[in-house]
C-alpha cells in the first residue's frame, strides 16, 4: 500500500524530499540552537554567598577583652597575688554573662590607654572614679570583705545588669540619631503661654556637652519647633487643685494626629523631647501617679520614642513671650536624664565621679554592650540573608550583594577572636558590620520574581508553543518514516542488482 | 527590574513546570503551613510602636468604595493614635479629583455623606501608578532604593506591631492592583516571612476585603501573624451602600461592619479580637468572613484592638525631685511603670524557625526533566498514531 502511495507523494511535491528535509532539520536546528539561549538569558543572577562562613558565625560568643589592673599603692594587701586571683572569680560570673573576658593582674607598666585601673589607697572608705581608673580608699580595720566590697561596685561599672523594663526603653542601636524638641502650648491665651524658647543658646551650653560625649557613640541631629495649639485627645480628670491625668490617658497623652512631631528629613531614628504646657484651664496638670509631689514639673518617659515633661508654670500673668531661661534649663536637665535613659547608659554607681554627666566606666560599659548587640544583630542578619535566599528560589543575588555580605563578614572577623582594641573602636567595627549586613538584606535588587501560579502559566504558554512543537514533531517523525523506507527500498533494490 | 519584565521572565522560567503539572496534575503539591510551637502563651503585647499599612489596589471612578475603604481604615487607625509617620497609605486612584466626583476634594464612606474622610490632614504616601505589586513587595521587605523617602518607607523594627489592610477586587489566592497586575497569596506570605527574618514586626495583623478574600492568607507561614478576611473561597464580597448623589458604591459590606465596630472603641479601650471576631455574621457582612489565628501565639482574648489599631500604649512616670537643676542619679531606681504587666518584658518567644515552607519555586531537577520527558513521549505518540 505504502509502495504505490509513496512515489505519488513524492511525484506531488514541489520539493525534492532532500531540501524539504533541509527545511525540516533548520527548525530543529533552531529549536536545539535557541533552547540553551533561552534558558540561560532567563536564568537569574544568584551569586553564591560565603554560607559556611555565615552559619558558623551562628550562636559563636563574643568575648570582649577587659584588663583591669590593681595597684596596690599603699601595700594594704599581705598578698595582692591572692587578692587577683579572688576578684578574678568573684568577677566572672557578671562579666562573661555580659560578654566580656575580664583578666584582673597586678599593676604593669600598663599596655594601653583602654586598660582599667585600680587604684587602692589607706583612707576613709570611698570611691573615686576617675577617667578609666577607681580610686578605692580602703579603711585598714575592715579589709577582710575588701573583695566582697568591690565586685559589686565594679560588676555594676563594667556589666551594668539590664532589666526587662531597660530593655524595653532602649532605643535600638543606630549610628545617627535625630533629637527633635518640641514646645507645646495646650492653647494659647493672652496670658501664661509660651511662643517661644531659647532653645538655641542654651542647648550649646547645656546638653551639647553631653552629645559630645556620646558621640563615639552617636551621630546626633538636632531640631527643635514651637507650636501654638496642641490640644489633648482626652479630657483629664477634675480634682480639688486642678487636673489629674490617669494612667490610662498617660499612654494616649501624645496626641500624634493633631500635633505634628513627625520629622520627614531622615530616615534616622527620632527621639522626640515634648515640653507641654497645659491649657490655663488645665492647670495644674498632674499625673496620678505623682501627684504627691506638688512642684512644676511633670515627666515621663515613652520607651523608645522620648519624654514629656508637662510645665505648669505659676499664675504670674505674664503676658505671651519667650519660656523663661530658668525654666529651660531645668527642662533640658530632665531631657538629659531622659536621653541617657532612652540610649542605655546606665545609672551611676555609688562611686564619686568626675565632673562630666557620664563617666568614662558608663561610657565604656555602653559602647560594649552596643558593640555585643550589633555583632550579634548583623549575624542574625547575614543568617536570614542565607536562609531567605535558600528558601526562595527566584530571589536574585548580585555582586554588590555579595561584596556587602564579604564586607560585614570582614568587619566580624575582628569579633572571633576580638581584637585588643579601644571599646570605640571595636563599636566601629561592629556598627560597620551591622550596617552593611543589613544594607545586603535591604538590596533592592534582591526583589524575587513575583510567584504565579500554574494555571496562568498554561495559560501563557499553551496557545503560544503547542500549536508549533506538534507539527514539528509530527512532520519530523513522518519525514524519518518515509526516509527509513527509502534507505530499506534502496538497500533492497542495491541487493537485487547485486545479486 | 520592571514588573512586566519580571513576569515574562518568570513565566519563562516557569515553562517546564507548568508542562510537567498539566500532564501530572495529579501531582498538586498541597501547601502545608506549620504550626508554631507556643513555648508560653504571653498575655500582654511586647511591642513599643505600631505601624500601619494601608493599600487600595484598585483604580477607577467605579471602585470609588475601594479608596472609600482605605480612607475608612485610615481615619480610623489614626483617631486610635497611630501618627502618620507610621501610616503608610496606598492609594490607586484619586476618586477626591475625579473630575466625576460631584463633591470635589471628598470621599465619603456613607450615604447622606455624613463624614469627610479625605478631610483636611490626609497623607497619602503612594498614589495613583506607584501602587504597584514591585513597590508594595518592596515597602514590605524593605527593599527600597536609597533614594525613596522616610514618610514612604516601612520602619519597623522587632518591637512593631504591624496592620496590613488590603482592599480592591481579588479572587482565588490573588489581589488584583491597578487592573494589569496581580499580588498572589504566595508573594505576600513570602514577603511577611522575609520581614519576620529580618525582624520587621513584632506581631502582624492582616486584613483583606475582596472577593473570596480567605484565600489571601492561607499560605502564611510565618510566626505572629494574625489574618482576617471578608469571605470565603467562591463567595463574593458585597458593596454596602450607594450614595445617589455620588453615583456609585461607597463602601463594602465587611469594611463596613469593622469600621463601624472601631468608631465604638477608643484609644484606651480594652476591647479585644475575640469579641471582635465574634461581630462578624453572614446576615450584615453577606459572605462568610474569616478568622486565622493558627500562627498567632497569644490568646485572641488577650489581644486588645488597640495592640494593632492603635498608638503604643506604655509610659514611665518619673519623679521629678523639687529643683531638677540639681545633679540628680540618671535613672531614678524607683520610676514607676504606668502600665501593668511592664515588668515581664518577654523575650521574643519564638525561635526563628528554618523555611519549612517554600512555595513551589522552579521544581526539583527530576522532576523538570520527568516532566520534559513525558511531554515529548505524549507529542511522538500522537505524531507516530497519525502519521
Amino acid at each position: 500500500m505504502a509502495d504505490t502511495a509513496l512515489p505519488a507523494e513524492s511525484a506531488v511535491a514541489f520539493q525534492t524530499p532532500s531540501i524539504r528535509r533541509l527545511i525540516i532539520l533548520s527548525y530543529w536546528v533552531a529549536v536545539i540552537i535557541g533552547l540553551p539561549i533561552w534558558l540561560y538569558t532567563t536564568s537569574i543572577q544568584r551569586l553564591s554567598l560565603s554560607e559556611s562562613q555565615v552559619i558558623s558565625l551562628q550562636g559563636q560568643p563574643v568575648d570582649i577583652p577587659v584588663n583591669l589592673y590593681l595597684d596596690d599603692v599603699d601595700n594594704i594587701l599581705a598578698n595582692s597575688d591572692h587578692f587577683v586571683r579572688t576578684l578574678q572569680t568573684s568577677l566572672q560570673s557578671c562579666t562573661s554573662s555580659a560578654g566580656l573576658a575580664l583578666v584582673v593582674s597586678n599593676a604593669q607598666s600598663s599596655t594601653s590607654d583602654y586598660d582599667y585601673r585600680l587604684v587602692l589607697k589607706a583612707g576613709s572608705a570611698d570611691c573615686k572614679i576617675d577617667g578609666r581608673s577607681l580610686r578605692w580608699e580602703v579603711n585598714r580595720a575592715n579589709k577582710a570583705s575588701l573583695a566582697t566590697q568591690m565586685t559589686a561596685t565594679l560588676c555594676e561599672l563594667l556589666a551594668p545588669r539590664s532589666s526587662a523594663a531597660d530593655e524595653r526603653r532602649v532605643v535600638q542601636y543606630a549610628p545617627k540619631v535625630r533629637l527633635s524638641f518640641s514646645l507645646l502650648n495646650e492653647e494659647v491665651f493672652m496670658e501664661d503661654s509660651f511662643s517661644s524658647w531659647n532653645m538655641e543658646s542654651l542647648f550649646q551650653g547645656h546638653v551639647a556637652p553631653l552629645l559630645e560625649r556620646l558621640s563615639p557613640l552617636h551621630n546626633f541631629s538636632v531640631e527643635s519647633q514651637t507650636q501654638v495649639y496642641a490640644p489633648l485627645a482626652f479630657d483629664p480628670q477634675r480634682v480639688d487643685n486642678g487636673h489629674v491625668i490617669s494612667r490610662d490617658q498617660l499612654t494616649v497623652f501624645v496626641n500624634s494626629a493633631e500635633w505634628t512631631l513627625a520629622s520627614g528629613v531622615t530616615t534616622d531614628p527620632v527621639l522626640h523631647f515634648l515640653l507641654f504646657i497645659p491649657s490655663k484651664e488645665h492647670r495644674p496638670l498632674q499625673i496620678e501617679s505623682s501627684i504627691e509631689h506638688d512642684d512644676y514639673f511633670k515627666a515621663f518617659l515613652v520607651p523608645q520614642w522620648g519624654g514629656v515633661v508637662i510645665y505648669n508654670p505659676p499664675a504670674l500673668g505674664q503676658p505671651l513671650g519667650p519660656l523663661p531661661d530658668t525654666v529651660l534649663q531645668d527642662v533640658l536637665s530632665i531631657y538629659k536624664n531622659q536621653l541617657l535613659a532612652l540610649l542605655g547608659v546606665s545609672a551611676n554607681c555609688r562611686c564619686i565621679t568626675d565632673s562630666s554627666d557620664i563617666s568614662q566606666w558608663q561610657l565604656d560599659a555602653l559602647m560594649r554592650r552596643r558593640t555585643i548587640e550589633n555583632v550579634n544583630r548583623s549575624v542574625d542578619a547575614l543568617n536570614s540573608i542565607v536562609k531567605v535566599v535558600n528558601s526562595i528560589q527566584q530571589m536574585p543575588v548580585g555582586k554588590d550583594v555579595r561584596e556587602d555580605v564579604n564586607t560585614a563578614l570582614d568587619a566580624l572577623a575582628k569579633f572571633y577572636p576580638p581584637l585588643p582594641l579601644s571599646p570605640s573602636e571595636l563599636l566601629a567595627y561592629s556598627a560597620r558590620a551591622l550596617s552593611t549586613s543589613s544594607h545586603a538584606f535591604f538590596n533592592p535588587g534582591m526583589l524575587a520574581l513575583l510567584y504565579f501560579p500554574d494555571a496562568h502559566n498554561y495559560a501563557v504558554y499553551l496557545p503560544l508553543f503547542a500549536p508549533i512543537l506538534v507539527p514539528l514533531f509530527v512532520t519530523g517523525i513522518k519525514e524519518f518514516k518515509v526516509w527509513r523506507k527509502q534507505r530499506k527500498q534502496q538497500k533492497l533494490d542495491s541487493h537485487k542488482k547485486a545479486e | 527590574m520592571g514588573a512586566s519584565q519580571g513576569v515574562v521572565r518568570q513565566l519563562m522560567l516557569r515553562l517546564p513546570s507548568c508542562l510537567l503539572a498539566l500532564l501530572l496534575s495529579f501531582l498538586a503539591v498541597g501547601q502545608q503551613t506549620n504550626p508554631v510551637d507556643e513555648f508560653f502563651t504571653r498575655t500582654s503585647s511586647t511591642h513599643t510602636n505600631n505601624w500601619a499599612v494601608l493599600v487600595c489596589a484598585s483604580r477607577y471612578w467605579f471602585n470609588y468604595r475601594h479608596m472609600a475603604n482605605a480612607l475608612g481604615m485610615y481615619r480610623t487607625v489614626k483617631r486610635l493614635g497611630i501618627p502618620d509617620s507610621n501610616i503608610i497609605l496606598m492609594l490607586a486612584d484619586d476618586v477626591a479629583c475625579n473630575t466625576r466626583n460631584k463633591f470635589p476634594g471628598s470621599v465619603y464612606a456613607n450615604q447622606g455623606r455624613r463624614l469627610d474622610l479625605y478631610g483636611d490632614n490626609i497623607e497619602v504616601d503612594y498614589r495613583g501608578y506607584e501602587v504597584t505589586v514591585e513597590n508594595f513587595i518592596r515597602l514590605l521587605t524593605g527593599r527600597v532604593e536609597d533614594s525613596v523617602p522616610r514618610s514612604k518607607r516601612l520602619l519597623t523594627d522587632e518591637r512593631s506591631n504591624v496592620f496590613v489592610y488590603m482592599t480592591g477586587h481579588g479572587g482565588n489566592e490573588f489581589l488584583k492592583f491597578q487592573d494589569n497586575e496581580e499580588i498572589s497569596a504566595f508573594d505576600i506570605a513570602d514577603a511577611f516571612e522575609q520581614m519576620w527574618q529580618k525582624k520587621r514586626y513584632n506581631e502582624l495583623f492582616f486584613m483583606i476585603d475582596t472577593c473570596q478574600a480567605n484565600t489571601m492568607y492561607s499560605k502564611f507561614y510565618s510566626p505572629n501573624i494574625l489574618a482576617t478576611g471578608s469571605s470565603m473561597l467562591d463567595e463574593n464580597s458585597y458593596s454596602h451602600e450607594n450614595d445617589a448623589d455620588i453615583g456609585v458604591a461607597v463602601i463594602d459590606k465587611f469594611t463596613h461592619h469593622v469600621l463601624s465596630y472601631l468608631e465604638g472603641i477608643n484609644k484606651t479601650s480594652k476591647a479585644n479580637f475575640k469579641d471582635f471576631f465574634e461581630t462578624y455574621n453572614f446576615e450584615t457582612i453577606r459572605s462568610h468572613a474569616g478568622v486565622r489565628s493558627d500562627l498567632f501565639d497569644r490568646k485572641l482574648e488577650d489581644t486588645l484592638l488597640t495592640d494593632f489599631f492603635g498608638g503604643v500604649a506604655q509610659v514611665e512616670v518619673m519623679d521629678i525631685p523639687p529643683n531638677p537643676s540639681v545633679q540628680e542619679p540618671l535613672v531614678k531606681p524607683d520610676q514607676k511603670l504606668a502600665q501593668e504587666g511592664v515588668d515581664d518584658a518577654f523575650p521574643r518567644s519564638i525561635p526563628r524557625q528554618s523555611l519549612s515552607h517554600v512555595n513551589p519555586p522552579g521544581m526539583s531537577g527530576w522532576r523538570l526533566w520527568l516532566g520534559c520527558a513525558l511531554m515529548v513521549g505524549l507529542v511522538l505518540v500522537v505524531g507516530v498514531f497519525r502519521g
